[in-house]
C-alpha cells in the first residue's frame, strides 16, 4: 500500500530529481498566499487581527474562516472572495515543474492521472485500516497535527502509507506521555536521514551527525506535535497532559499502532501505544 | 534602537533555546540567561532580573506555570511570556491566570515571536 504526494511519486518514478522537487516545493510554499495574509493584503483585516485568528487557529485547529466570522471580523460572503481569490492565484506543484522545465506537460499529465488513481485505492484502504481502530479518533487528531507541524517546521510534506502492529526497523526513537482522559505514549520512529532532514529545517543548520543537540531538536519537534495533539484533544472537550519527551527502546510492544509515513526520500513512522 | 530588553530563555529543549536565541540576535531583545527547567528559571530571574521572560510550560521537574507562580510571587510586575506547544484552554488558562502577560504556541516562528514579544514589551514595560 502505498500513498503519497505528486512530487514523491515523480521522483520515484526517476521523473525529476530531488533538487528539482525541493526546487519547487519551496517555490510553491513561497507563492501561495494564506487567507490571513490576503485578508490584510485587501484590506479587509489588520495584521493584528489576522494574527489573533492565525493564533487561535493553531490553538484549535478550526479553519481561517471559521474563526474571523465567529469574532465578526469577516462575513461568509467575504470569506468565499477571500477562498475564490486564494484557488485563483494557488499554484500547484506540476505547474512549477513544467514551467521551470523539469518535466514536459504531456509526460505529467499522463503520470498525474496514474498517481490519481493510485491515491484513490490507496486512500480507501488507510481509512479502513483505521477506522478499525478503537481509538481512531484519538489518532486521527495526532496524526493530522503529525502532518501538520511536520509542513510547517520541517517543510516535510508527508502521507500515510500504511497502518500495522508490526514497527518499522528504525534506529532513533523518541517518545511522550499523554496522561488524562486519554493515556498513551505518542512515539516517532525515524531513520538517520529523516533526523538529518528535520534536524536541519528545525534548527536551520547544516546537520551531518546525530549528535545530542540533534536528538534534542528530534525530541523538541515531537514535543510540539504532541502538545498541538493534546490542544486538539481538548478542543473536543478532553483533559489531557503531556509529560516530557524521553527516550525509549526502538522495539516495540505487540500492541502498538504502527502508522508508517513517507515523505521525500524518507520512510518513518509514528506509533500509538495504548 | 534606543534601548534593548533583557530577556530570559526557559526551555528544557537546548534545540529550542538555540532557535529563539538566534530568531532574536540583532533585534531589540538582548538573551541575557537562559535555563534548562523551572528551579534553574526562578533562580535565574532573581539573580538576572530580566525585563521579560519567554518561559515554556512541559519541563522535567519543576513545570513552567510552577516556576512562573514563585517568580510573580518574588516580583509581582514580572514580564512573562508563555511560549509552549501545549495550547490545551486548561494551559493557557493556568498560564494567563498565574501572571503570564502573553501565550505563544509552538512551533515558533521568528516572525510571530517578535511581534508577540514587541507587543508585551510596549503594554507592560515602561521605557
Amino acid at each position: 500500500m502505498t500513498a503519497k504526494f505528486i512530487g514523491q511519486y515523480l521522483l520515484e518514478k526517476g521523473l525529476i530529481t530531488r533538487d528539482a522537487l525541493l526546487a519547487a516545493t519551496e517555490q510553491q510554499l513561497r507563492v501561495n498566499q494564506t487567507l490571513g495574509a490576503l485578508a490584510v493584503a485587501k484590506g479587509l483585516l489588520s495584521e493584528a487581527q489576522a494574527d489573533a485568528v492565525n493564533l487561535e487557529q493553531q490553538r484549535a485547529d478550526k479553519r481561517f474562516g471559521e474563526i474571523a466570522i465567529a469574532r465578526n471580523l469577516l462575513n461568509p460572503q467575504q470569506i468565499d472572495e477571500l477562498l475564490d481569490a486564494q484557488k485563483k492565484q494557488r499554484v500547484f506543484l506540476g505547474e512549477i515543474l513544467i514551467k521551470q522545465g523539469y518535466i514536459s506537460r504531456e509526460k505529467f499529465e499522463v503520470e498525474l492521472a496514474l498517481f490519481k488513481k493510485e491515491q484513490e485505492r490507496s486512500a480507501e484502504l488507510v481509512k479502513l485500516d483505521l477506522l478499525s481502530l478503537p481509538q481512531h479518533e484519538v489518532i486521527e487528531d495526532f496524526l493530522d497535527m503529525t502532518l501538520k507541524i511536520l509542513l510547517r517546521v520541517a517543510k516535510e510534506q508527508v502521507k500515510i502509507t500504511s497502518i500495522t502492529h508490526t514497527a518499522l526497523q528504525c534506529p532513533y526513537t523518541f517518545a511522550q506521555r499523554i496522561n488524562g482522559d486519554q493515556q498513551f505514549d505518542y512515539v516517532l520512529a525515524l531513520p538517520e536521514n529523516m533526523v538529518f532532514a528535520l534536524c536541519q529545517h528545525f534548527l536551520r543548520i547544516n546537520c551531518v551527525e546525530v549528535n545530542e543537540l540533534a536528538l534534542d531538536a528530534m525530541n523538541e519537534v515531537l514535543n510540539i506535535i504532541s502538545g498541538n495533539g493534546c490542544a486538539k484533544l481538548s478542543s473536543r472537550g478532553m483533559k489531557v497532559t503531556l509529560d516530557p519527551p524521553r527516550a525509549i527502546s526502538s522495539a516495540a510492544p505487540a500492541n502498538a499502532i504502527c502508522i508508517g509515513l513517507s515523505s521525500i526520500g524518507a520512510d518513518f513512522e509514528v506509533r500509538f501505544y495504548f | 534602537m534606543s534601548k534593548k530588553y533583557k530577556v530570559l530563555v526557559v526551555d528544557d529543549s537546548a534545540a529550542m533555546r538555540m532557535l529563539i536565541k538566534a530568531s532574536l540576535q540583532g533585534s531589540e531583545f538582548d538573551v541575557v540567561a537562559e535555563a534548562k527547567d523551572g528551579q534553574e528559571a526562578v533562580q535565574s530571574f532573581k539573580a538576572n532580573a530580566p525585563d521579560l521572560m519567554l518561559l515554556d510550560i512541559v519541563m522535567p521537574g519543576m513545570s513552567g506555570v510552577e516556576a512562573l507562580k514563585q517568580i510573580m510571587a518574588f516580583n509581582k510586575n514580572a514580564v512573562v511570556v508563555m511560549a509552549s506547544s501545549m495550547g490545551t484552554e486548561d494551559a493557557v488558562q493556568d498560564a494567563l491566570k498565574a501572571g503570564a502577560k502573553n501565550f505563544l504556541q509552538k512551533p515558533i516562528e521568528q516572525e510571530a515571536l517578535l511581534k508577540i514579544l514587541r507587543n508585551t514589551a510596549n503594554t507592560f514595560i515602561r521605557k
